[in-house]
C-alpha cells in the first residue's frame, strides 16, 4: 500500500511538472480569442449555397485534354486527344474524352483563364486553396474558413465534422493554417469502393462494436491522469474530441458512411472506382448538411506517358463527376451545393515528346481551367479565354482569390469581413486581387 | 504598298530511300534518336576487359559505341529490355536453367558446396511443372527471354546467380516505369594498359542517330561490382555461395541503388592508414530530370567490426558527392554502406566509391595563372608527397580548365583552374580594411584567400570619373568553398555597388559556364565611377567562414563586354546533303549586346553551316549544320567559333563549347559542357536519282511584312515531290506559319504566312522540316479490293538549311 502511495506521489510529481507545461500550452486556447466574435459579427450575406464539394485534381489536370480543348493546335499540343464534343450548352465544347459531362454541361460553367504563374506543387496548392501567396502568415484554405464560419462555431450540429476529406489529406500544405487544428479536415481514410468503407476511427474492418466498447472502457480505466487534472482545458478539449469520435463510431455516422445502403444502380452510375464512389459519398454528406467536402483525386501529375494515363483517368472522371452533377440536380441539391473542380495548376499544352517524358505534360500555372457548378453559380457558361494553344490567358484573367471570394459570397461568408488570426491583425477573409477583374459576377 | 517575296531556295535534300527517319532532332512526335540514361558499372580498371550495361531509350539497332580519348575500344554484344515482363512459363525455364548452372558451380566447388534438400525439392517441382506444360503442348514456342541479366548465364558464379534472382524478383510495386532507361545494351570495353586515367565520354550510335554522352571513368585500381543481396552482410555469407571477400585496398566499388536499397561491402584496413573514400554519383550523372533532388544524393557510412559507425558523409563542402578522409583507428575489417539520402533508387542511381591511401588534393592556391606560362600552385590535401604542382604550362586558351594533377611518378584527382591574359597579383597580408588596403591596378586578377573566420580582403585602385568598372569573383566555379560577397566603395565607405550570388538565367535555363553548379556563389557587379579618385573593393565570405581552402580570383577590370557560346546538342548524325539543327546559346558578360557571327573553325571542312548569325541582344539562335561532298564514315569533332566587334572596334573571338541542355528536378535546365561536338557521319553511295547537295542559300534571307505572305520555292526530284506532304517549322518567328504546300514543276512551293495577330516583329532563323509518306518494301496492310497494299509510314525527310527571316512592320 505504501509503495502504491509512494508511486502515487511520484506520479503526482510528474503530473505537477506536466501541469506546469500544460498551463503554458493552455494559452494556445487564447490564440484565436475573438473568433467567435468574428463569426457572430461577420456581415450576414444571403447564402445561396449550403455546401461545397471540392473535386481536387491532385497533381494538376491537363486543361487542354478536358475543359479547354484546342483541336487545331496540332499533334504537338493535342496528341491523340484532338477531338471535341458538343454539349447541351450552346457554344460550349469539351474535349471528346468527356462525353458524359457533355450531357450535363448546362449545369456547370468553365473558367478557362485561371492563372497564378506558379509551377511548384506546394506553393501552387497553397495559392489555389487559400487565395494567398506564401508569406509570414499561413492562411487557412477554403475548407477551413468554411468550417469556421459554417461549422460548430456557427451552430452546426451535424453528425459528422463540418469539413471532410475523401479520403487522404493532401499533405502539401496546412489546411487549417493559423486557425488551428480545430478547423483541420477529418480525413476518412479507407476506400469507398471496397465492400466495407473503413473510415478511420469510425469503421474498422473486423472490429465489432462490442469490442470497440470494451477498448474504450479499458482506456478509461488506464487513464488516471484525467482524474487528477480534470480542470485542464486541453484535456477537456481532448475529451470532447473523444466523445465526438465515439459518437461518430456508434451513431448515425456509421450508417452514413456505409455505401451498401445505396442502390447498386446508383453506385454503378457513379462508377465502381474510388473516385466515383467518393463522389457518391460526397452527395450523401451534402444531404446531411456537411458544409465542406474535399475529394482528393490523385494521379494527375502526368509528367510521363501522359496519354496512357489519361486513357484510364478521363473516363473515370467523366463518369463520376457527371453522375454527381446529375444526381445532385435530380435531388434538388445542386442549387444549394457548389461543386468546384480544379487542381493546383494545369499541364503544359505542348507535349514533351522526348525522353524522359515520352509524351508527358509538365506543370503549368500560367493558364489553366477550373469548373464551378451549383450553389448560385449559373451553368452552361464560359468565363475567360485562353489563346489558340491554351498557353496564355487571352481574356479575363481569373486569380484564385477571385474564385474563392465568389464562393464565399455564395456561401454567405462576407469576403470583406474579418478573418480571425493569432496576431490580431485586421485581415480580410478574402481580399480581391487588385490586378484581377474581380469576382465571377458574370456567372453569379 | 504590299509586296510579296518570291524566293527560290535551291535545296537538295538527301534522304534515306528505305523510309527510315532521317537525321537528328526530328520534331515530329517521339524522337528516334538514342538517349543514354546510365552506364553500369561506370568505370573500369586499365588493362582489363569489362562488360557494361548501358540503359536508355531507342537503343535498338545499336551498332557502335564511341568513347573519347585513347586506349579504350567498345563492342556491342547484346540489346534487350531490363524491365520487360517475364511470363510464368518463362520464369520456370529460367529457374530450371539457373538450378542447372548452380549445380555445375557447386560441383566445381567440390565438397564445400552441396545442393540442399530444399533446392532438390524445388528442382523437382519445376521439372514437374515444365513437364505438365509440355504435355499440354504449351511449351513449344516458349524460350528463355532475351533479358540483359540472363546474358551468358551459363558462366555466372553462384553469387552472380543469386544477384540475378534478386534483381529479377525485385518487387514490381516498388519500381516506377521508366521508359527512358528501359532499353539496355551489353557492351564489352577493352581498356588498354596505358589508357589515360580519368573521365571519358561514351556515346551509342544507331542508324537513327548518336546519343548524348555519358561519363565513364578509367582508374588504376582493382574494380569490384556489387552483387545483391548485400543489404545486410550478416545474412549474405550463407552456405552454398562463394565466400564474399573482404576487399584489399585500394579498390573501386561499383553499384546500383534500387528503391530502398542499401549496399554494403567489407574491406580490410591497417591502423593508421589515411584513407580517401571518394564517391562518384553526381559526378557521373549530374542531373536527373524526373527526380527531386535532381540527382542521386549518395551517403556513405563506415562501420567497424563491432557495428559502430566510425565515419559518415553525405556531401563534401558544396558538392553532393560524399568524400571522406578516414584515419583507420584499428587494423581489421570495416564495412562501408552506400545508399541514397532518402532511400530512392532505380537503375540510373549508379555509383563508384574509391577507397585507398592515395593522393587527393582538396584545394590549391592560387586558383589559376597566366596564359602560356607555367604557374606553380601550392596544393594541400591528403596523402600528398608534393606540396606544389605545375599547371597551365601548355595552355594558350583563356578560360576555365580541368586537368588531373600529376607529377613524375604520381597522379591525383583533377584540378579546376582558370587561365587568363591579365596582370596576376597575389594578395598581401593584413589587407582587411580600407586603411591597410592593398593597392592594385585595374585590369588585373587578384589571387587571394579568406584565411580565417571573419576575415575580409580590401583592395584599392585609382579610377577616373565615368570609368565603368566590373568586379568579378571566380571561386566556386573553381571548386573553392567561398561564398563571396563583393562591394565597391568610395574612400568614405559609400557603397557604389555590391553583389552576393550572381546568377544568369533565362526563364528556367541557367546560363553559366560550368553547368553543374547549383549554388552560384560567385559574385559580380559593375559600376560607373562618379569621379576621379581612389576606390576600394572588399571581399568577404557570406557565411562568415574561412580557411586556407577559401581561395578566390578577383577580377577588377574596365568593363569589357564579352561573351561565351554553347552549342547544343553535343552529338549529331549527318549524311551527305543533309542538315541538322543545332542551338547556339549566348552567355553575355559585362553588358555585351552586339551581333555574333558563327563560323567553322577549320577550313576547308567537310561541314557547312547555315544561319550562323546571332543578332544583337538575342540569347540564342537555331542554325543548321550540314555535310558536303561525299561525306565521311565515322566520327569527327566539329569546331565552331563565334566572333564579334565591340563598341571600341575590338575583335572578340571565342571557340564554341559543346554542351547538352539537361533538366534538373522537373524544372531547372542547365547547359552541361561536353568534351566536344561529335558528329557521326556515314558515306552513302550516290545513286542516279538522288539529288546532289548544294550550298546556294539565299544570302539575304526572307523579309516579310506583318500581315502578309511570302512564297518559298524548294527544288527537288520527282520522287521526293510525290511523297512530301507536310512541312513543319522547327524554329522560326512566333506566329509565322506555313499556310500551304503546293507542287510545282521543279519541286514544292511553301506559303509562309505572317498575317496572324500573334506574329511578333523581329529577326531570327527559320528551319523547316519536310514530312512525307513512304511505303514499306516488306510490310503489307490488310487487303483491299483483293490486293495487298504496301504499308505506309509518315517519316521525316529532314530539315532544310536554316535561313534568316525578318518580320517587319
Amino acid at each position: 500500500m505504501s509503495k502504491g502511495k509512494i508511486e502515487r506521489l511520484s506520479i503526482m510529481s510528474r503530473r505537477q511538472a506536466l501541469k506546469r507545461s500544460m498551463l503554458g500550452l493552455g494559452t494556445a486556447g487564447a490564440v484565436l480569442a475573438g473568433k467567435n466574435d468574428a463569426v457572430a459579427q461577420s456581415k450576414q450575406l444571403k447564402a445561396k449555397a449550403k455546401s461545397v464539394i471540392q473535386i481536387w485534381m491532385w497533381g494538376g489536370p491537363s486543361h487542354i485534354d478536358t475543359f479547354d480543348p484546342k483541336p487545331h493546335a496540332g499533334y504537338d499540343y493535342c496528341g491523340p486527344l484532338n477531338e471535341t464534343i458538343s454539349t447541351n450548352a450552346d457554344g460550349v465544347q469539351l474535349n471528346a474524352s468527356l462525353p458524359n459531362l457533355a450531357k450535363v454541361a448546362d449545369k456547370f460553367s468553365i473558367i478557362r483563364s485561371m492563372t497564378h504563374g506558379i509551377n511548384a506543387h506546394e506553393t501552387a496548392s497553397y495559392r489555389v486553396q487559400t487565395g494567398h501567396t506564401p508569406g509570414r502568415l499561413v492562411y487557412p484554405c477554403v475548407g477551413a474558413v468554411t468550417s469556421l464560419f459554417k461549422g460548430y462555431d456557427a451552430g452546426y450540429k451535424g453528425i459528422v465534422p463540418p469539413y471532410i476529406v475523401l479520403t487522404q489529406p493532401q499533405g502539401r500544405f496546412s489546411e487549417a493554417g493559423f486557425l488551428g487544428s480545430k478547423y483541420k479536415p477529418f480525413a476518412t481514410g479507407g476506400d469507398p469502393n471496397t465492400e466495407v468503407f473503413a473510415v478511420e476511427g469510425i469503421v474498422a474492418k473486423g472490429i465489432s462494436d462490442e469490442r470497440q466498447h470494451q477498448r474504450r472502457q479499458l482506456l478509461r480505466e488506464l487513464d488516471t491522469l484525467d482524474d487528477v487534472m480534470s480542470g485542464c482545458e486541453e484535456f477537456k478539449r481532448m475529451n470532447q474530441c473523444e466523445e465526438q469520435a465515439y459518437e461518430l463510431m456508434f451513431g448515425d455516422a456509421k450508417k452514413l458512411f456505409d455505401l451498401r445502403n445505396e442502390n447498386n444502380d446508383i453506385r454503378e452510375r457513379y462508377g465502381r472506382n474510388t473516385f466515383g464512389q467518393s463522389c457518391l459519398m460526397a452527395r450523401r454528406l451534402v444531404e446531411q448538411g456537411v458544409p465542406y467536402i474535399t475529394i482528393n483525386y490523385k494521379g494527375w501529375d502526368s509528367h510521363k506517358m501522359h496519354f496512357q494515363s489519361m486513357s484510364r483517368k478521363l473516363p473515370e472522371l467523366d463518369k463520376g463527376m457527371a453522375a454527381l452533377l446529375g444526381d445532385l440536380s435530380e435531388r434538388g441539391l445542386l442549387d444549394s451545393t457548389i461543386v468546384w473542380w480544379g487542381g493546383e495548376f494545369g499541364r503544359s499544352p505542348k507535349v514533351l515528346w522526348d525522353a524522359p517524358w515520352n509524351g508527358g505534360r509538365s506543370h503549368y500555372g500560367k493558364c489553366f481551367s477550373a469548373v464551378v457548378a451549383g450553389g448560385g453559380f449559373q451553368g452552361g457558361h464560359i468565363v475567360g479565354a485562353s489563346d489558340d494553344k491554351a498557353l496564355t490567358v487571352a481574356d479575363r484573367p481569373v486569380y484564385p482569390e477571385d474564385l474563392i471570394g465568389s464562393m464565399y459570397e455564395l456561401l454567405g461568408i462576407d469576403p470583406d469581413g474579418v478573418l480571425p488570426n493569432p496576431k490580431g491583425l485586421d485581415l480580410k477573409v478574402m481580399p480581391e486581387n487588385i490586378d484581377g477583374m474581380g469576382r465571377l459576377r458574370e456567372i453569379m | 504598298m504590299s509586296h510579296k517575296h518570291i524566293l527560290t531556295i535551291y535545296i537538295f535534300c538527301m534522304m534515306c530511300l528505305t523510309g527510315q527517319v532521317y537525321g537528328q532532332n526530328s520534331r515530329n512526335a517521339v524522337s528516334l534518336v538514342p538517349k543514354v540514361g546510365y552506364i553500369y558499372p561506370a568505370g573500369g580498371e586499365r588493362g582489363t576487359v569489362v562488360r557494361v550495361m548501358i540503359g536508355g531509350q531507342m537503343l535498338r539497332g545499336a551498332k557502335d559505341v564511341h568513347i573519347t580519348g585513347d586506349g579504350v575500344t567498345a563492342k556491342v554484344l547484346k540489346i534487350g529490355r531490363i524491365s520487360q515482363n517475364i511470363r510464368g512459363d518463362q520464369r520456370l525455364l529460367i529457374a530450371d536453367k539457373m538450378i542447372t548452372v548452380q549445380k555445375q558451380r557447386m560441383e566445381e566447388m567440390g565438397a564445400d558446396a552441396k545442393p540442399s534438400k530444399g533446392m532438390e525439392k524445388r528442382e523437382a517441382q519445376i521439372k514437374r511443372k515444365l513437364q505438365q506444360l509440355e504435355d499440354k503442348g504449351e511449351l513449344k514456342n516458349v524460350k528463355i527471354p532475351d533479358h540483359p541479366l540472363l546474358f551468358d548465364i551459363e558462366d555466372k558464379s553462384l553469387r552472380e546467380l543469386k544477384h540475378i534472382k534478386e534483381m529479377l524478383q525485385f518487387p514490381r510495386a516498388k519500381k516506377q516505369p521508366n521508359a527512358q532507361i528501359a532499353n539496355t545494351l551489353i557492351v564489352e570495353l577493352k581498356i588498354e594498359d596505358d589508357a589515360p586515367l580519368g573521365i571519358r565520354e561514351l556515346r551509342v550510335a544507331t542508324k537513327s542517330g548518336l546519343s548524348n554522352p555519358i561519363k565513364y571513368d578509367i582508374s588504376s585500381f582493382n574494380e569490384v561490382t556489387e552483387l545483391e543481396p548485400n543489404d545486410d552482410l550478416a545474412v549474405v555469407n550463407e552456405a552454398n555461395l562463394e565466400e564474399l571477400p573482404a576487399y584489399e585496398l585500394p579498390i573501386v566499388l561499383n553499384g546500383q541503388i534500387m528503391p530502398g536499397d542499401v549496399d554494403r561491402f567489407v574491406f580490410t584496413a591497417k591502423q593508421g592508414q589515411k584513407l580517401v573514400v571518394e564517391t562518384q554519383a553526381r559526378k557521373l550523372i549530374p542531373y536527373l530530370a524526373d527526380a527531386v533532388p535532381g540527382w542521386f544524393q549518395a551517403t556513405i557510412s563506415i562501420y567497424d567490426e563491432d557495428g559502430n559507425e566510425v565515419a559518415f558523409a553525405d556531401e563534401w563542402r558544396f558538392n553532393p558527392d560524399p568524400l571522406l578522409h578516414f584515419t583507420v583507428p584499428k587494423s581489421g575489417e570495416y564495412e562501408i554502406e552506400i545508399r541514397d539520402a532518402i532511400y530512392r533508387g532505380r537503375e540510373d542511381f549508379v555509383y563508384r566509391v574509391k577507397i585507398g591511401e592515395y593522393p587527393y588534393i582538396t584545394h590549391m592556391y592560387p586558383l589559376g595563372g597566366a596564359i602560356g606560362s607555367k604557374t606553380i600552385v601550392n596544393v594541400d590535401g591528403w596523402n600528398l608527397k608534393h606540396q606544389h604542382v605545375a599547371i597551365n604550362k601548355h595552355l594558350y586558351k583563356d578560360g576555365i580548365h580541368r586537368e588531373n594533377a600529376k607529377g613524375k611518378n604520381w597522379e591525383a584527382n583533377d584540378l579546376t583552374f582558370v587561365v587568363d591574359d591579365v596582370t596576376e597579383i597575389r594578395e598581401t597580408a593584413n589587407n582587411n580594411s580600407i586603411a591597410n588596403s592593398q593597392r592594385i591596378v585595374i585590369d588585373s586578377s587578384i589571387n587571394g584567400r579568406i584565411e580565417n573566420v571573419g576575415d575580409s580582403d580590401v583592395f584599392s585602385f585609382i579610377g577616373k570619373k565615368a570609368d565603368k568598372i566590373s568586379v568579378e569573383v571566380i571561386a566556386r566555379r573553381l571548386g573553392s568553398p567561398i561564398d563571396s560577397v563583393v562591394k565597391i566603395m568610395t574612400a568614405e565607405g559609400e557603397v557604389l555597388g555590391w553583389n552576393d550570388d550572381y546568377v544568369t538565367k533565362v526563364g528556367h535555363l541557367h546560363k553559366d559556364e560550368i553547368g553543374v553548379i547549383t549554388h552560384h556563389a560567385d559574385s559580380y557587379c559593375s559600376v560607373e565611377l562618379p569621379e576621379d579618385g581612389e576606390y576600394f573593393v572588399k571581399i568577404i565570405d557570406a557565411q562568415n567562414k574561412g580557411g586556407k581552402e577559401f581561395g578566390y580570383r578577383l577580377y577588377v577590370r574596365q568593363t569589357k563586354p564579352d561573351f561565351r557560346l554553347r552549342a547544343t546538342p553535343s552529338s549529331i548524325m549527318l549524311r551527305p546533303g543533309g542538315v541538322v539543327p543545332i542551338e547556339i546559346h549566348v552567355l553575355r558578360k559585362d553588358g555585351f549586346e552586339g551581333d555574333i557571327n558563327i563560323a567553322l573553325a577549320d577550313k576547308p571542312s567537310d561541314f557547312v553551316i547555315h544561319g550562323g548569325f546571332i543578332p544583337a541582344g538575342q540569347e540564342k539562335v537555331w542554325m543548321t549544320v550540314g555535310l558536303q561532298g561525299k561525306g565521311f564514315s565515322g566520327y569527327k569533332n566539329l569546331k565552331l567559333i563565334g566572333t564579334s566587334i565591340d563598341v571600341n572596334e575590338r575583335k572578340i573571338k571565342h571557340e564554341i563549347v559543346a554542351a547538352d541542355e539537361v533538366m534538373q528536378a522537373f524544372l531547372w535546365r542547365h547547359l552541361v559542357p561536353a568534351e566536344n561536338l561529335l558528329v557521326m557521319a556515314q558515306k552513302v553511295k550516290l545513286q542516279r536519282n538522288l539529288p546532289k547537295h548544294s550550298q546556294s542559300i539565299l544570302s539575304d534571307g526572307l523579309v516579310i511584312n506583318k500581315g502578309e505572305v511570302a512564297k518559298l520555292k524548294l527544288k527537288m526530284n520527282k520522287w521526293q515531290k510525290d511523297r512530301i506532304s507536310d512541312a513543319k517549322i522547327i524554329h522560326g518567328i512566333e506566329g509565322v506559319e506555313i499556310a500551304a504546300i503546293n507542287k510545282t514543276d521543279t519541286g514544292l512551293e511553301l506559303t509562309i504566312d505572317a498575317s496572324d495577330d500573334t506574329v511578333v516583329l523581329g529577326r531570327d532563323n527559320m528551319i523547316i522540316e519536310l514530312i512525307g509518306t513512304v511505303e514499306s518494301r516488306k510490310r503489307k496492310s490488310s487487303q483491299q479490293d483483293g490486293k495487298a497494299k504496301p504499308k505506309t509510314y509518315q517519316v521525316s525527310f529532314g530539315a532544310i538549311p536554316a535561313f534568316a527571316i525578318e518580320v517587319t512592320e
